[in-house]
């Protein structure tokens, strides 16, 4: 990497987002015109930041508060404690949205098929057609019924 | 199979059970008191109705003759023809019909029993339900056409050959032999539609039959029936109070199925596990027997020859081309067996129109896992 390189190399982002000044604009645009390797990395870059911001954006449930500190009366602005909060209520948000996915996801899996209380029974195929038999022989055209369960 | 249960179907026992309705429908007109050709009763007129003296004395002769002969029976399922043969003894009081090793079904005033000589047990089998005639009749005229079709000759006797249609598109369903002279039925074809479905003929009829032959049919039971095990099965009428009772407990009970099929008799069954309800429902021609168990199928318990059933449209095990037809599903905790020999299309049609698995709903469903979940975790 070369001198130019390390320095446009952290003016990347920037200049992608358009927040560089006129003089650092022009400086990245100058490099990157002769520098292959630099104009990979931004576009690899770009191609990045689309993505993520392509991602679709999930929306927490309803009653779920972040941000208890910021919206209490008298809070007051710490330096720290608010960032912290809402990381913290993020974190613990989608902890129980995990939680609560695994466990719909494991009742649903579940309470699929039979009912635990459904008890298992036999099924005397055999004795049915006996007795299914018995009631087809008796009439003038009652049909002589030939058995056969075997294919 | 899908379980452990042993291979029990039989073309044998298809020959013994069939051959248990043919020599009802024969065994009249085979019997010792039958008239011989002389005494040949007078052919029916050919007018609209003269197939009804035909079939009158065709239930007639399969409830007094006595005979015995060999049966022949063909069953086309899935193109394919199986081919099985039988000796059938109609005596006094009982019907017999055996196939080599495999069963006995023996059917007499007081009911009678099947008794399965590779399993090794005795089912006794409830009194034959021989209905009324006329009762009979007039049912199979709801639905179906009959019409003499014409004279022929069948083991060297004269034979009046009756053609049942379905009413409405007057498709085929049954082509009939019956013996002039003893009224029996000595061939029956069914079909549906163009397909062929099944086919019952004597090959031979002894009208009186010897002690020889009788000992020889029976000898296959006797022989064996000192060691069987005897099935003790209690099965009971239900009367229309008791209906009402189960309908209210929610149990399934058609009024009637599609295709014309109407309600003859409901029975509740004592078996060993459970106590199925048993509803048979006719149209004229045809039965079909409905089986309900409070309880899910243990699909380990089912003969071999279940397989999955593609007809349906919901889970379900069938015995692919197996006589008579089974189906075995389970709807809301109940177990729905169907037996019948209905044709194939019908037989789907009364299935369908019955109880049948109901996806749980998202609310119930999660309810019903977390319930789950919560038996496991708890103490």
């Amino acid at each position: 990497m070369s001198d130019d390189c390390a320095a446009a190399a952290p003016l990347h982002s920037a200049w992608l987002d358009g927040m560089l000044d006129d003089d650092g604009r022009a400086f990245v645009e100058a490099h990157l015109a002769g520098c292959a390797a630099c104009r990979a990395e931004v576009e690899s870059l770009g191609r990045t930041r689309m993505l993520v911001r392509n991602l679709p954006v999930r929306r927490l449930p309803d009653g779920v508060d972040l941000l208890p500190d910021l919206t209490r009366s008298g809070a007051g602005p710490r330096r720290q404690g608010p960032a912290l909060a809402v990381t913290g209520g993020r974190v613990v948000a989608a902890a129980l949205a995990v939680v609560a996915g695994m466990l719909g996801g494991a009742a649903f899996a579940l309470g699929g098929g039979s009912s635990p209380e459904d008890r298992l029974v036999n099924v005397p195929m055999d004795l049915y057609v006996a007795d299914h038999i018995v009631h087809t022989v008796g009439g003038p055209l009652s049909t002589p019924v030939v058995v056969d369960g075997r294919r | 199979m899908i379980g452990g249960g042993r291979r029990r179907g039989r073309w044998s026992l298809a020959l013994a059970v069939g051959a248990t309705g043919a020599a009802l429908l024969l065994a009249s007109a085979a019997g010792a008191s039958a008239p011989g050709p002389a005494r040949a009763q007078p052919r029916p007129a050919p007018d609209a109705d003269g197939w009804r003296p035909v079939l009158q004395r065709a239930w007639e002769a399969s409830q007094e003759r006595r005979y015995t002969g060999e049966a022949l029976w063909i069953v086309w399922a899935d193109g394919d023809p199986h081919v099985a043969l039988s000796r059938v003894l109609r005596d006094r009081d009982t019907l017999t019909v055996s196939s080599p090793d495999d069963f006995t079904v023996r059917l007499g005033e007081e009911g009678g029993d099947m008794v399965d000589h590779r399993q090794g047990w005795l089912t006794p089998l409830p009194p034959v339900d021989s209905g009324r005639p006329d009762a009979a009749l007039r049912a199979l005229e709801e639905k179906y056409e009959v019409a003499l079709a014409g004279e022929d000759r069948l083991l060297d006797r004269p034979c009046t050959r009756l053609e049942v249609r379905r009413r409405g598109n007057g498709s085929l369903r049954e082509r009939l032999w019956v013996d002039d002279d003893s009224g029996l039925v000595l061939r029956r074809e069914s079909y549906e539609g163009s397909r062929r479905l099944r086919l019952v003929a004597y090959l031979s009829l002894d009208l009186r039959p010897g002690t020889a032959a009788r000992a020889g049919i029976r000898a296959a039971r006797d022989d064996d029936g000192d060691s069987l095990e005897r099935r003790s099965r209690a099965i009971t009428p239900v009367d229309d109070r008791a209906l009402t009772a189960l309908r209210e407990a929610g149990w399934t009970v058609p009024p009637s199925l599609p295709g014309g099929y109407e309600p003859v008799g409901v029975y509740a069954v004592d078996g060993s596990d459970s106590q199925p309800l048993h509803l048979v429902y006719r149209d004229g021609l045809y039965t079909v027997s409905l089986f309900q168990q409070q309880g899910r199928p243990d699909w380990a318990s089912l003969p071999d020859g279940a397989q999955p059933a593609d007809d349906l449209g919901w889970p379900a095990y069938e015995w692919a081309g197996a006589v008579p037809q089974r189906l075995v599903w389970e709807a809301s905790g109940t177990t729905f067996s169907l037996v019948g020999d209905a044709p194939p299309r019908e037989f789907v049609a009364i299935a369908r129109s019955l109880p049948r698995p109901q996806a749980p709903t998202l609310p119930h469903r999660l309810r019903r896992g977390l319930a789950r979940l919560w038996e496991w975790v708890s103490p």
